[in-house]
């Protein structure tokens, strides 16, 4: 009600009053303000066909990664009249999946080509989760546009592989309340598509490797199906989650969708590895936690590990901050680790320990131990690093 | 029983081995598939899927490619030599999917990811006819 009001003052008097909204809300509103957006304005603006489709079009591959989260939203929301909308970083509509009279109705929700950015659609699901940088969630006539107010509507932003927000992803419902569970799926589901996108980085980053032969190829498609598989079971949970929401079972979802977001961190995690390991530029010589690097790339090369009957034993691992490129302390540490396990293949083990080699530099030591029998030798190499100066040491530059 | 028939015979559980040395992905696809009803027995590897599809009669079994021991497709292939005729479901994150799947005989696949809904249709396009 006070939101009702708030909004019945600002369309009277021109002015906005902080005490009656939610702070976000406030903070959306005065940007609806300050842009211009009508407050008495009953829809959003659309493109016309043919902007719509070239809109689509240079979306295409965003569009195609969403579709199964925008379907799971859409499920989770059982029989409730929905929608569950993605749109552009400028805030335009892309795509909308819903029950039939929520997306087709008389009383529709925007449909595609529809431009619902603060500065046209004051604050909404769409526009202010781009505005904000993050979730928001809007109730009633906390909606800065009169046309919007018979619905509740959460948003959060898609950010790409580089961190940059690359769209929105919303849902819609008719009823003046907003609900924990949506708001965990629908971040869920954010985070599901930001994982599609760097999946994609993935392939790229796999196919740029294979045309430099700069690592063997059957070992790079091992390792690039090893990281897709945290993502495979991501997907998995998250649309299991999904189904449980619809048939009423929310612990079941809740419990899902954090199995799901466990799987996409090791997935993030997985593909930043993948990434410095076969990035082509030369990283920033920083400090390097030297006992990190070899925890990520036993983590890496786990599955690798197991399909070859490899033990990976970590000795006692330091806290040892290094300074060096991180790329090519993990290039030269992953090549060590390569070899070790050409060695111990078939039932060996690969020992790694960390320790400080002499005054000032810190080494990795990489043993590998052959299986009985196997007529290999056991093969022992070593990455070293200078040792990073401890925070506020003097005598640097 | 297959979920096609519609006698008013009494119906079993129908019976599906998944195997994948993924534990996430395993226990996903057991969730599903237990709550559409089947009765889903769970192997760690392909030895282990090997083993259990000889001991036990299966309608289905999704099998994923890469795993420690036999693959898939290998338990596929020891399955049709000791004339076991099991519907099997390849799952993998190959490059190539169509083609791992053709290298090993198996005509129905699915490329990690995949949806809940392509899994689902798979299973069901995979059991026998009545």
């Amino acid at each position: 009600m006070e939101a009702l009001r708030a909004h019945r003052d600002y369309v009277a008097r021109g002015r906005l009053s902080a005490g009656a909204l939610r702070p976000p809300v406030f903070h959306a509103w005065e940007r609806s303000h300050l842009l211009g957006a009508d407050p008495l304005r009953l829809q959003a603006d659309h493109l016309g066909e043919r902007d719509a489709e070239r809109l689509f079009e240079r979306h295409r591959g965003l569009m195609e990664a969403s579709r199964p989260y925008l379907a799971a939203l859409s499920r989770a929301a059982g029989e409730e009249k929905h929608a569950a909308m993605l749109g552009d970083a400028d805030g335009y509509l892309l795509d909308v999946v819903g029950d039939e009279e929520s997306v087709h109705g008389p009383m529709r929700v925007p449909g595609p080509g529809a431009l619902l950015s603060e500065a046209v659609a004051g604050a909404n699901g769409i526009g202010s989760p781009l505005a904000e940088g993050g979730y928001i969630e809007l109730v009633g006539p906390e909606h800065f546009i009169e046309g919007f107010h018979p619905f509740t509507c959460q948003g959060t932003p898609i950010r790409d592989p580089d961190a940059k927000v690359a769209a929105t992803i919303s849902t819609s419902v008719r009823r003046p309340e907003t609900s924990r569970r949506v708001r965990e799926i629908l971040l869920c589901a954010a985070h599901g598509i930001e994982a599609e996108l760097l999946r994609g980085r993935l392939e790229e980053d796999v196919r740029r490797v294979l045309a430099s032969a700069g690592m063997d190829g059957e070992l790079v498609e091992k390792l690039r199906q090893d990281v897709i598989q945290s993502q495979a079971a991501a997907r998995l949970e998250l649309e299991t989650a999904a189904r449980g929401l619809s048939r009423h079972r929310p612990e079941d979802a809740l419990r899902l969708l954090q199995l799901a977001e466990r799987s996409m961190d090791a997935f993030r995690r997985q593909s930043a590895i993948w990434h410095d390991l076969t990035s082509m530029e030369p990283g920033r010589r920083r400090r390097v936690a030297l006992d990190q690097v070899v925890r990520d790339l036993a983590m890496l090369l786990s599955t690798e590990a197991a399909m070859g009957r490899i033990e990976i034993v970590l000795e006692e691992l330091p806290a040892l901050p290094v300074e060096a490129d991180p790329r090519e302390l993990l290039r030269r540490a992953f090549r060590c680790f390569v070899e070790a396990f050409d060695a111990a293949r078939g039932g060996g083990a690969v020992h790694v320990g960390l320790g400080q080699a002499r005054d000032g530099v810190a080494e990795v030591e990489i043993v590998s131990a052959p299986p009985p029998g196997s007529g290999r030798e056991p093969k022992a190499m070593r990455v070293t690093a200078p040792l990073a100066r401890e925070p506020g040491a003097g005598g640097g530059t | 029983m297959s979920p096609r028939a519609t006698s008013s015979a009494p119906a079993r559980a129908r019976r599906l081995l998944v195997a994948d040395d993924d534990d996430a992905i395993r226990d996903a696809l057991a969730a599903v598939l237990r709550d559409e009803g089947w009765e889903v027995t769970e192997a760690r590897d392909g030895d282990d899927a090997l083993r259990l599809a000889l001991e036990r009669p299966f309608d289905v079994a999704v099998l994923d490619h890469r795993m420690p021991g036999l693959s898939g497709g290998e338990v596929h292939r020891a399955l049709v030599e000791r004339g076991v005729g099991l519907p099997v479901i390849l799952v993998t994150a190959a490059s190539r999917v169509k083609d791992v799947a053709a290298a090993h005989g198996i005509a129905r696949y699915l490329g990690k990811p995949f949806s809940v809904e392509a899994l689902l249709r798979a299973v069901e396009a995979a059991l026998p006819e009545e």
